[in-house]
C-alpha cells in the first residue's frame, strides 16, 4: 500500500472538477453532449499509461443512465490526480465503474460530489480505497472507519430503516402543533 | 491531543493572570483589529450566577459585547489550560454566531419553527449548533485544538444521552476524529447516519448559518421530544451552554414579527431531503407541491403566519419567541413592538416642509449697529437717538434691517384623533392571536402621531370595563398600550365613553373612529337614567369633536338600515366591512386621506 497523498488534498482536487465533466452525457454518435464512455476508457488507459489498450468499459442495454455516467464523468476528473498514477492495471477500475459508482449515483444528485464537501470526501475515500491507498496521516482503519462513516448507501438504508419512526414523529410534530393552535384558540378565542 | 493537567489546579490568582494574558492572543486570533472589552471574571461561582452565569464556565452577552469568565468553574472542571480555545471561542460568539440580537433572534425563529410543539428546547438548540459552526471555524480554519477540549469535558462524564452522543459523532465526522474519540464508541447506524447529515448541515452553511439552523433542528427534533430527555439534555450541556442569556438586557431588535418568506425553505429535514432528491426518486415535484421535508409538508395548513400577506407570527409565538431572547422584558413593551413592526410598511410617510417662494415685499427685521464704513443712508436717525441723545458713531449708532417676505401657506394642523375599539367578548384577544382591529387602530394612531396629531386610545367592552389613555397624547407606547390590551366583556362598545371630559374640552378639532360591529346600534339604543339615549351622545359627542366621526361596523349595510340612516344623519360616516382583513385597508384608506402630506407642510382635512 502506498501512502502519498491527504484526503483534503484529494478533495480539494474533486472540488476543483471543472464544468465540463457535469455535462450531460450525449445520448447518440452525433449528440453534442459528453461521450463518456470515451473519456472513461481514455482516463483509464491514461492513468495506466497504456494508450494501446483496446476499450475497457462498454454498455450494453438502453436504459436511462444519465446519474451513472454523470458520476462516471466527475470520477474521470478524480482519477486523473497523479496518485492514481500507476495504481495499478486499468482493467481494476472496471468493476468500481458498474459496481460502487452505479448504486451510489442513484442516491446523490451529481452536483452535490463536487460542491458538498463531505460527498467529495466520500468519493475521494471510494477511490482511494478502490486503488488500496491509504491516505496520509490514517492507518488502514481509521482510513475504512471514515469511510464507513459517511458511506451514502450505508446512511441511505438508515434513513429509509428508520423513516417510519421518522413518520411517527412527523405525526407527533402535527398533533403537537395543533394542540398548540387549539388551545390558543380556545383559551382567548370568540365566546 | 489531550492536555496534561497536574493533581491539584492552580491558585486562582494564577489562574486568573494566564487567562488575562491569554485575551488578546484569542483576540488576535480572530482579527488584530477587533477590540473587545476584557472579560468579566469571576474568582467564585456565586460571583458568576451574580453576573447571569449559570451552570457554565463562560457565557457571552451581546449587549455591551460581554464575556463572563467563571474562574472557579474554571479549575473544578480542570480547563485551566484550555484558556485559548474557550476565550476565542466566546469571542467568536460575538463575531461569527450570532454576532448581534437580530441575527440571534433569527435563529431563535429559525430554530423555533422546526421545533414545533417543543418550541422550549430552541435555546438549548440554538447553542449547540452555534457552538458548533465556531468549533468547526476554530478547529479547521484557525488550528485550535478544540477536539482536545470537548475530549477533555467529555472524560469528565459529562453526557449519555443520544442527542450529546450525536452532537459529539458531528465533531468527529467534521475533525476527521477516531470514532468513539468524543462519543465513546456509543455511536451506532441511525446516530451515524444523522450526524452525517448534521456535519453536511454544517458544513454547507457554514456561511449562511442562518440558512442551516432550521435543518439542524429538524435533526435535533427527535431527541429532545421526551421532557426527561430534553432534561437529561439540559443537565449534560450545562457546561456548554453560553448564549442563553446572550439578549439579556439587550434593546428589543425591529422587525422581527414578520418571517420572511425564505425562512420556510430553510425548514427542511435533511433525512427527507437526501431521500427526496436522490435521482433516483420517483415522485416528481409538480407545481404547488411542498418542499419535500418541509414545515408545510409536515404540517399541512400550519398556521404559522398570519397578519398583511401572511407575513407574519401569532403575536402570542412572538412573545414566546422574544422571551428566549430577552427573559426579563415586559409583555406590553412586546405586544407593542409586535403590532407597530406589523404596521410600520403602511404607515404614513413623515411629513415634509418645503420652502414657500419669495413674495417680493421688503419688511424691516429690527435694527443692527451702524459703523463708520457704512453707507451713511442706512443710518437710522430715530432708532439712533432712542438708544442715545449723544451720538457716538459705531457706538450707538443703529441701521434697519430688511428682509424679503418668504410666502408661508397657512399650516394646518392635523386633526387630533379619538380611536375606539370594541372590546366586548366577540373580539380575539390581540396577545395570542393576531387581532385586525387593534393592527387596524394601531396604523391610524401611529400614522396621525407620525404628522404631530395627538391620539386618544379608548379599549371598551361594555356593560363591563373600558380602558383608555390619560387624554390626547403623543407617547407611542401609550397608545398601543391601550390598544393591544384585552377586556373581553360586554357586548359592544361603551358609547358613554364618548362623554369623556377629554373630549368636551378638546381645544383642536377631533375625528371620532369608532371600530365596532353591529352590536353597537343595540348599545346606542340603550336607555340612560337622564332621558336620553346614547343615539343623543353620539351626536353631542360628534358636534364637540368637530373634525368629523367615522364608524366602522364588522357587519353587513342591509342589516340595520334605519339605525344607520339615523347615525348618518348625524354627520358620522359609516363603514361596512364583512371580512377583518377589510379593517386594514380601511385603516390604509383613513391614514392616507387624513394623515397623509402632500410634499406641502399641510396635512389633509376631511
Amino acid at each position: 500500500m502506498q501512502k502519498a497523498v491527504t484526503i483534503s488534498e484529494l478533495i480539494h482536487h474533486i472540488k476543483q472538477c471543472p464544468s465540463e465533466f457535469l455535462d450531460m452525457p450525449a445520448r447518440g454518435e452525433n449528440d453534442d453532449g459528453v461521450h463518456t464512455l470515451a473519456l472513461v476508457n481514455d482516463i483509464l488507459r491514461y492513468i495506466c499509461h497504456c494508450p494501446t489498450t483496446p476499450c475497457l468499459l462498454t454498455v450494453e442495454g438502453k436504459a436511462d443512465k444519465t446519474a451513472e455516467w454523470r458520476l462516471w464523468q466527475v470520477c474521470c476528473w478524480a482519477l486523473s490526480h497523479p496518485v492514481f498514477f500507476e495504481a495499478g492495471p486499468a482493467a481494476q477500475w472496471i468493476p468500481l465503474f458498474s459496481g460502487r459508482l452505479d448504486e451510489v449515483s442513484t442516491l446523490v444528485e451529481t452536483e452535490k460530489w463536487v460542491t458538498d464537501e463531505e460527498r467529495a470526501e466520500e468519493l475521494a475515500r471510494i477511490l482511494l480505497s478502490h486503488a488500496a491507498i491509504i491516505p496520509e496521516g490514517e492507518d488502514a482503519t481509521i482510513a475504512a472507519d471514515r469511510l464507513d462513516a459517511i458511506d451514502t448507501v450505508k446512511r441511505m438504508k438508515v434513513i429509509e430503516q428508520t423513516r417510519q419512526a421518522e413518520l411517527r414523529t412527523q405525526e407527533i410534530r402535527r398533533q403537537m402543533a395543533a394542540r398548540a393552535a387549539r388551545e390558543a384558540a380556545n383559551a382567548y378565542g370568540r365566546e | 491531543m489531550t492536555r496534561e493537567t497536574s493533581e491539584q489546579p492552580p491558585e486562582i490568582a494564577e489562574v486568573l493572570a494566564r487567562w488575562q494574558e491569554t485575551w488578546p492572543t484569542a483576540l488576535q486570533l480572530w482579527n488584530p483589529y477587533v477590540s473587545l472589552r476584557e472579560p468579566q471574571w469571576c474568582l467564585t461561582t456565586a460571583e458568576a450566577r451574580e453576573a447571569g452565569l449559570q451552570d457554565s464556565f463562560a457565557m457571552i452577552r451581546l449587549r455591551g459585547l460581554a464575556v463572563v469568565v467563571d474562574l472557579e468553574t474554571v479549575r473544578k472542571l480542570r480547563v485551566e489550560n484550555y484558556a485559548l480555545q474557550v476565550l476565542a471561542h466566546e469571542i467568536g460568539h460575538h463575531l461569527l454566531v450570532p454576532a448581534n440580537l437580530y441575527d440571534y433572534a433569527g435563529l431563535m425563529m429559525r430554530v423555533r419553527l422546526a421545533l414545533a410543539g417543543i418550541e422550549d428546547r430552541a435555546p438549548l438548540v440554538a447553542n449547540l449548533y452555534a457552538d458548533l459552526l465556531i468549533n468547526d471555524r476554530l478547529q479547521r480554519t484557525m488550528g485550535q485544538d478544540m477536539a482536545s477540549l470537548y475530549r477533555h469535558l467529555r472524560e469528565k462524564g459529562i453526557g449519555e444521552t443520544r442527542i450529546f452522543l450525536w452532537y459529539m459523532r458531528i465533531y468527529e465526522l467534521l475533525w476527521s476524529l477516531p470514532r468513539g474519540f468524543l462519543s465513546c464508541d456509543k455511536s451506532e447506524p441511525v446516530l451515524d447516519a444523522d450526524a452525517s447529515l448534521g456535519a453536511s448541515v454544517l458544513r454547507s452553511f457554514a456561511r449562511d448559518w442562518l440558512d442551516g439552523a432550521g435543518r439542524f433542528a429538524m435533526l435535533a427534533y427527535p431527541y429532545l421530544i421526551e421532557d426527561a430527555l430534553h432534561q437529561q439534555a439540559l443537565r449534560e450541556f450545562a457546561h456548554l451552554s453560553d448564549i442563553t442569556s446572550a439578549g439579556v438586557g439587550a434593546e428589543l431588535p425591529a422587525g422581527m414579527a414578520e418571517i420572511p418568506s425564505s425562512v420556510f425553505d430553510g425548514i427542511v429535514d435533511p433525512r427527507e431531503e437526501v431521500l427526496q432528491n436522490a435521482p433516483n426518486h420517483q415522485e416528481a415535484d409538480s407545481p404547488g407541491r411542498a418542499k419535500p421535508g418541509s414545515l408545510t409538508a409536515i404540517i399541512p395548513g400550519s398556521d404559522a403566519s398570519t397578519g398583511p400577506q401572511q407575513r407574519y407570527m401569532q403575536p402570542g409565538i412572538y412573545v414566546d419567541l422574544m422571551r428566549q431572547i430577552h427573559p426579563d422584558v415586559d409583555e406590553d413593551r412586546l405586544i407593542g413592538r409586535y403590532y407597530r413592526d406589523v404596521v410600520t410598511p403602511h404607515l404614513v410617510p413623515f411629513p415634509v416642509e418645503a420652502l414657500g417662494e419669495l413674495s417680493g415685499d421688503v419688511l424691516p427685521e429690527g435694527t443692527d449697529p451702524w459703523e463708520p464704513g457704512d453707507p451713511i443712508e442706512d443710518l437710522d436717525w430715530f432708532e439712533s437717538a432712542l438708544l442715545s441723545p449723544i451720538v457716538i458713531p459705531g457706538v450707538t449708532t443703529r441701521r434697519r434691517v430688511y428682509a424679503e417676505d418668504i410666502a408661508e401657506p397657512e399650516k394646518e394642523k392635523p386633526y387630533h384623533l379619538y380611536v375606539g375599539i370594541d372590546c366586548s367578548g366577540s373580539m380575539h384577544n390581540p396577545r395570542r392571536t393576531f387581532s385586525w382591529p387593534v393592527c387596524a387602530g394601531a396604523l391610524v394612531s401611529l400614522s396621525a402621531l407620525r404628522v404631530g396629531a395627538r391620539v386618544m386610545a379608548c379599549l371598551s367592552g361594555e356593560p363591563g370595563s373600558f380602558m383608555e389613555t390619560r387624554g390626547f397624547i403623543k407617547e407611542e407606547n401609550e397608545v398601543l398600550r391601550v390598544l393591544t390590551s384585552y377586556l373581553g366583556t360586554g357586548y359592544a362598545f361603551g358609547i358613554p365613553r364618548l362623554e369623556t371630559e377629554h373630549l368636551q374640552n378638546a381645544k383642536e378639532k377631533t375625528h371620532l373612529l369608532i371600530v365596532t360591529d353591529d352590536d353597537i346600534f343595540s348599545m346606542l339604543a340603550a336607555p340612560r337614567s337622564d332621558g336620553q339615549t346614547n343615539y343623543d351622545i353620539a351626536e353631542q359627542a360628534l358636534r364637540r369633536a368637530g373634525g368629523g366621526g367615522t364608524l366602522v361596523l364588522h357587519a353587513r349595510a342591509e342589516w340595520r338600515p334605519q339605525e344607520a340612516e339615523r347615525l348618518r344623519q348625524m354627520g358620522w360616516v359609516i363603514h361596512y366591512v364583512t371580512d377583518e382583513n377589510a379593517l386594514f385597508d380601511f385603516a390604509k384608506a383613513f391614514a392616507n386621506r387624513f394623515y397623509r402630506s402632500q410634499g406641502n407642510p399641510t396635512c389633509k382635512r376631511p
